[in-house]
């Protein structure tokens, strides 16, 4: 590591970046110091990931200076910025699954045999990786198949693989979203190892509990624009969020909760692909969570329920009606919706106009004789935009072209139309800014009161406990604890989550 | 822009390009190219065929896959039919060659839908069974001479100055259009093309919806082998020439992208006929075939181009208005 | 279950292509190998031996009625003569791939242990090196129909001169247009041997008609289909044309319904090659004014016969040619006969 463990390791100012037909980044200044977490805060589309992209030799900018460990430069690739110690752990994994984690790490600087050039020395690869990944207090066996590793395993071995050369400044874009605390304690160790030894580090998240607690200083961006930078230890939360989104946020999670109504939903003892024995309800009126860590089997039960995993054993009732067997056409058919945690794959269909998408699941029920009606559908399309506040000048355009909170908002929209009664969402405001995830909230709380029942899937607590009647808990693939309303608590709900007493260690 | 907007622009920019076609050959043969004999006789008799083989094609990009097998089918469909129409037992015909047609159409929906086999794989196999199964019945005896009443079937005209099998291109075009834009089978269709994973959440049957498409493929190769053995006068393996690929070159040129979900039917008609009328063009012009195929590739990487092009354009003017 | 259906896919398809040829038989006798080195020599004890010879027959498709006739011709040979008659086809028709998968097959026959090679090569020049290996092996090749391009390959070549099929049947329209007017020449699979040749007799036979006019020369790849649409396209710019010369029957027929849809039964004179069972219909109909039988019977016949001779040591010829005959509307019921 390099000598120096103090000072400005990365200056840049008056970064303009320009693709065809937008402005990407207006200006942008930003200063990394060495040891320090330097925390890049906007909503989706401010430009985080495009000046990432400079630092890192993805993109050439149009305009302005990068002074770099002592001098102006002009990284032209990202092999030059690799070279000059600059690292990226990107937030899509980049890893090669048929490849061992020790091969993945050291993937294209790998240690050759001494006087063999070309030949790789296998043995030194997987003890070097047993070795760094000890250091950084992780236990994994580098002999491994990446495939055979869940998505948070994964993560961390791309972490292991940015910092298996010799680095100085180190970028993490939001490096904890698919974490479970576990991990994300692990890798705050990591940063904080890393502060210690002198690196530098830019990381994007879109947590606000994250920045208090690892972060030196916070930069805010704004469409393309620079907001300011604060120190992360003075600022206030609320503060910055109204900086990050241009006004106030009131209040993030509102609930009016309202008198459950009847048992729209329920399983007996149902068994399928990674979950057993699972029996929950959800009555009228309730905002029911299915919480638990990644992998604990809650996406698989909601899948089972709509039909598209089989159902091995037990059954459930809707609105009803009990059955053990069920497809799509059918659930939708019985008044249930589901909103898959993949919203651009599973939800949406990117490349048709946003009213094609929402008359999407009740083409039959909306066109009588099966011929469509152009007026009907803009009628609909209209319908939905203003309801929903969907931000876009006409339901014409095409889904792809709307931010995620407003894809959502399309989603939740197209399954409204059904007439469906019953709700299932999975992890409804991933990838979704601030300001949208509290209009998500409020338009799920309207929902209820007008006498839904919504089964939410979720990995954010704060927003479990913020918004939930009721949440049971999951935890490899069974249901271990139910708590109300009253009495959910961070604490409480990862005990259940992880067996024993405080999820965090 | 909206969608609409964005297909009708794409929709003319294709037009102009059969438009550039027919100029440059009217410009280079104004007496044997620019005269109407010559021009009904590409529109109404020859390009039926590519055609009618194309909308199956350009139904089975849409859908995100392809369709090897339809010139293969339609020549088993028609080389079983044949004798019937030769007695003039033409319902027998007809069922016989939609039972063979169809048949292989089911084949190849079942393995694609339900067994999974990706679309290219299915129908490569199953195009070398049908054709194979041709030459097997063929066994080197081409089945030659057919009724007057059957030969009306493509050169007589119902509708004076239309020959009936441009009349049946044209309902059949009238259909396909109306099925593939107007109805709720058609949104799925398109639905699943561009994203069948969604369509499944959505509560679109997708298996069903896939296995249609090669039933209807199924439907047309086989029509269009008993048109082909009314204009051909004969039943021979060899009619399969060049229509595999000169069906996935006009669904190409028309605008019908591989990935599914754009185009439609129009664009199908003007592809075909941009090939067709470059064939017909070349061949007055005494170049060689080998020509043309040369010719035709290179419109094919042009059209590629010019989608790109046409693409950036758009989003540039888009811009612009903002 | 994806692997299985894939798999009994091509398993139906190669059945089906087996089952094409019809009358093939699948040699399972390898002992035959170590008899092959001395064959050549013509041991005249080894025929008493009581091991039936293994001749392989291979010809250049077994879907064209053409070469079925060819193999029938073959088939009677190996009756006649007591020999085993093996045929060994590509399934690919095209001038690259069936090419290779002879050069294969000459490969396979190495190996089953032919006693001679009988082929009919799709490419006259890319075959070299598959026949050399067959010579190298100590079996005879007699070459069938079209001339491999190195003559050492070969010890005898049986078949009939396309040149001169080609001028003859020129000949017979040039001179019935009484030595004017125009002419289009429809060619074959562009490269194919067969069709050069043709084309070289048409050329020969119009070098002697200095008034008539070829206005327009084009290929339509041997296809029935292709040739009506190229022939409806080319009277768009010649609608006088007097004669349409065509490289085989399947585009004469195309041609004739181009011109029979043009109104113009009649007045084009048509003329094919091969004399297949619908173009001799058409003659008989008036549709088609000439075509040219090539005894493709007999080329199958006199094949396998020579090769019966070269392996009992006899003195063969370098040239065994097979008469064509000139069919039109006066010898039409009678050719075969003759």
């Amino acid at each position: 590591m390099s000598e120096v463990k103090e000072g400005v390791i990365l200056k840049m100012t008056g970064i303009t970046k320009r693709f065809p037909g937008t402005l990407a980044l207006d200006k942008i200044q930003l200063t990394c110091e060495r040891g320090k977490v330097h925390i890049l805060l906007g909503e989706n589309g401010a430009g985080k990931s495009t000046l990432v992209k400079i630092i890192s030799g993805v993109y050439r900018r149009d305009e302005g200076t990068i002074w770099y460990d002592g001098q102006e430069v002009n990284f032209r690739d990202v092999r030059e910025t690799m070279d000059a110690g600059i690292s990226m752990i990107h937030q899509e994994l980049n890893l090669l699954p048929d490849r061992t984690i020790a091969q993945n790490i050291y993937l294209g600087h790998e240690p050759m045999k001494p006087g063999q050039p070309g030949v790789v020395d296998y043995k030194k690869m997987v003890q070097d990786s047993k070795n760094l990944m000890g250091s950084l207090g992780l236990d994994m066996n580098p002999n491994t198949l990446v495939k055979k590793l869940s998505i948070a395993q994964m993560q961390m071995v791309e972490v292991v693989k940015a910092l298996s050369k010799e680095v100085k400044l180190v970028i993490m874009d939001e490096p904890t979203s698919s974490l479970t605390n576990r991990e994300i304690t692990k890798l705050f160790q990591i940063v904080e190892k890393l502060k210690r030894d002198g690196v530098a580090i830019i990381y994007i998240s879109h947590r606000m509990d994250e920045i208090k607690r690892i972060g030196d200083q916070v930069t805010v961006m704004r469409d393309g624009q620079y907001i300011d930078t604060v120190s992360a230890k003075d600022v206030e939360l609320p503060d910055l969020i109204s900086m990050m989104v241009g006004r106030k946020i009131e209040k993030m999670y509102e609930r009016n909760h309202c008198q459950p109504g009847e048992v729209i939903f329920e399983t007996h003892d149902l068994t399928g692909y990674r979950f057993r024995n699972v029996n929950i309800k959800v009555r009228a009126g309730e905002i029911v969570s299915l919480s638990g860590l990644i992998g604990a089997g809650r996406t698989e039960v909601a899948k089972a329920v709509f039909g598209r995993e089989p159902i091995e054993k037990g059954s459930f009732t809707l609105f009803g009606q009990e059955h053990k067997k069920i497809t799509p056409t059918k659930a939708i058919k019985c008044s249930l919706g589901y909103l898959s945690e993949d919203r651009k794959t599973e939800g949406l269909v990117l490349q048709m106009p946003i009213k094609s998408n929402l008359v999407l699941a009740s083409l039959k029920k909306t066109f009588k004789g099966g011929i469509l009606n152009a007026r009907v559908e803009d009628r609909i399309g209209k319908k939905y935009v203003e309801e929903l506040r969907i931000a876009t000048p006409s339901a014409s355009k095409l889904a792809g072209e709307l931010s995620g909170g407003n894809q959502q908002k399309v989603v939740i929209g197209e399954w409204l139309e059904t007439g469906c009664k019953f709700l299932i969402i999975d992890e409804p405001t991933r990838g979704i800014d601030v300001g949208a995830k509290s209009e998500i909230y409020k338009l799920l709380d309207k929902l209820v009161n007008e006498g839904y029942g919504i089964l939410m899937i979720s990995s954010e607590l704060n927003e479990v406990i913020g918004i939930s009647d009721r949440v049971y808990v999951m935890k490899d693939g069974e249901v271990t604890g139910e708590l109300d309303r009253d009495e959910l608590e961070q604490e409480k709900i990862m005990e259940f989550a992880v067996g024993g007493k405080g999820g965090t260690e | 822009m909206s969608l609409k907007t964005k297909n009708r622009i794409d929709l003319i920019s294709r037009f102009l390009i059969l438009l550039v076609v027919i100029l440059v050959l009217a410009l280079l043969q104004p007496n044997a190219f620019l005269n109407a004999s010559n021009l009904s006789q590409v529109i109404f008799q020859q390009a039926p065929f590519t055609i009618l083989m194309a909308f199956g094609m350009s139904l089975a990009i849409i859908s995100n896959g392809i369709d090897i097998s339809m010139a293969s089918n339609m020549v088993l469909s028609s080389y079983f039919s044949a004798p019937y129409f030769q007695n003039g037992q033409y319902l027998l015909g007809i069922l016989v060659s939609l039972g063979v047609g169809v048949g292989f159409g089911l084949c190849n929906g079942i393995l694609i839908s339900k067994v999974k086999i990706e679309p290219f794989i299915a129908t490569f196999s199953i195009d070398f069974v049908a054709l194979g199964l041709a030459y097997v019945a063929c066994d080197g005896v081409y089945i030659y001479g057919f009724p007057d009443t059957f030969r009306s079937l493509t050169n007589g005209s119902l509708i004076p100055g239309i020959p009936n099998i441009a009349l049946f291109t044209i309902l059949v075009f009238a259909l396909l259009f109306f099925v593939t834009k107007c109805t709720i089978y058609g949104r799925a269709l398109y639905t699943v093309g561009h994203n069948r994973t969604a369509a499944g959440f959505s509560g679109i049957r997708t298996d069903n919806i896939i296995l249609s498409v090669y039933v209807i493929n199924g439907l047309l190769a086989s029509l269009t082998g008993i048109l082909y053995l009314s204009r051909l006068n004969a039943a021979d393996p060899t009619i399969k020439g060049t229509l595999t690929i000169d069906s996935i070159a006009a669904a190409l040129i028309g605008g019908i992208a591989f990935g599914g979900g754009k185009g439609s039917v129009l664009n199908t008609v003007i592809g075909a006929l941009v090939i067709m009328f470059i064939r017909n063009g070349m061949n007055i012009m005494g170049v060689s075939t080998n020509w043309q195929q040369a010719v035709v590739g290179f419109v094919i990487l042009f059209s590629i181009f010019y989608e790109r092009g046409l693409s950036i354009l758009m989003a540039k003017f888009a811009e612009k208005k903002k | 279950m994806k692997k299985l259906s894939v798999v009994l896919a091509m398993v139906l398809t190669v059945t089906a292509m087996a089952g094409c040829g019809g009358k093939s038989t699948e040699s399972t006798n390898t002992d035959t190998s170590a008899d092959t080195e001395t064959s050549e020599g013509g041991d005249e004890n080894e025929a008493a031996s009581g091991e039936m010879r293994d001749v392989v027959v291979m010809v250049k498709n077994s879907t064209a009625p053409f070469w079925i006739s060819t193999m029938d011709g073959a088939k009677q040979a190996g009756e006649d003569f007591g020999v085993n008659v093996i045929f060994k086809t590509p399934v690919d028709t095209a001038e690259g791939s069936g090419n290779e998968q002879q050069s294969q097959l000459c490969e396979e026959a190495i190996v089953s242990g032919a006693d001679a090679v009988v082929i009919a090569p799709v490419d006259s020049e890319a075959i070299v090196p598959a026949t050399k290996k067959i010579n190298d092996a100590g079996i005879p090749v007699i070459n069938l129909n079209t001339r491999i391009s190195d003559a050492e390959q070969y010890v005898t070549f049986v078949g009939l001169e396309n040149v001169n099929q080609g001028y003859d049947t020129a000949k017979v329209v040039l001179e019935k247009m009484e030595g004017e007017g125009t002419i289009f020449i429809i060619e074959g699979s562009t490269g194919a041997q067969t069709s050069i040749d043709r084309v070289t007799g048409f050329e020969k036979a119009l070098a002697e008609y200095p008034n008539i006019e070829v206005v327009a020369q084009q290929s339509a790849n041997y296809s029935r289909a292709d040739a009506m649409n190229v022939v409806q396209n080319l009277l768009q710019s010649y609608p006088d044309v007097d004669a349409i010369i065509c490289c085989n029957d399947e585009m004469a027929m195309g041609t004739a319904e181009a011109v029979d849809a043009a109104g113009k039964t009649g007045e084009i004179l048509i003329s094919g090659q091969d004399a297949n069972d619908d173009a001799v219909g058409a003659v008989k109909e008036g549709k088609l004014f000439a075509t040219s039988f090539g005894n493709p019977y007999m080329q199958g016949y006199t094949a396998v016969q020579a090769a019966v001779d070269v392996l009992d040591g006899k003195e063969v010829e370098d040239f065994y040619e097979v008469k064509t005959k000139v069919v039109t509307l006066e010898n039409v019921d009678t050719f075969k006969d003759e």
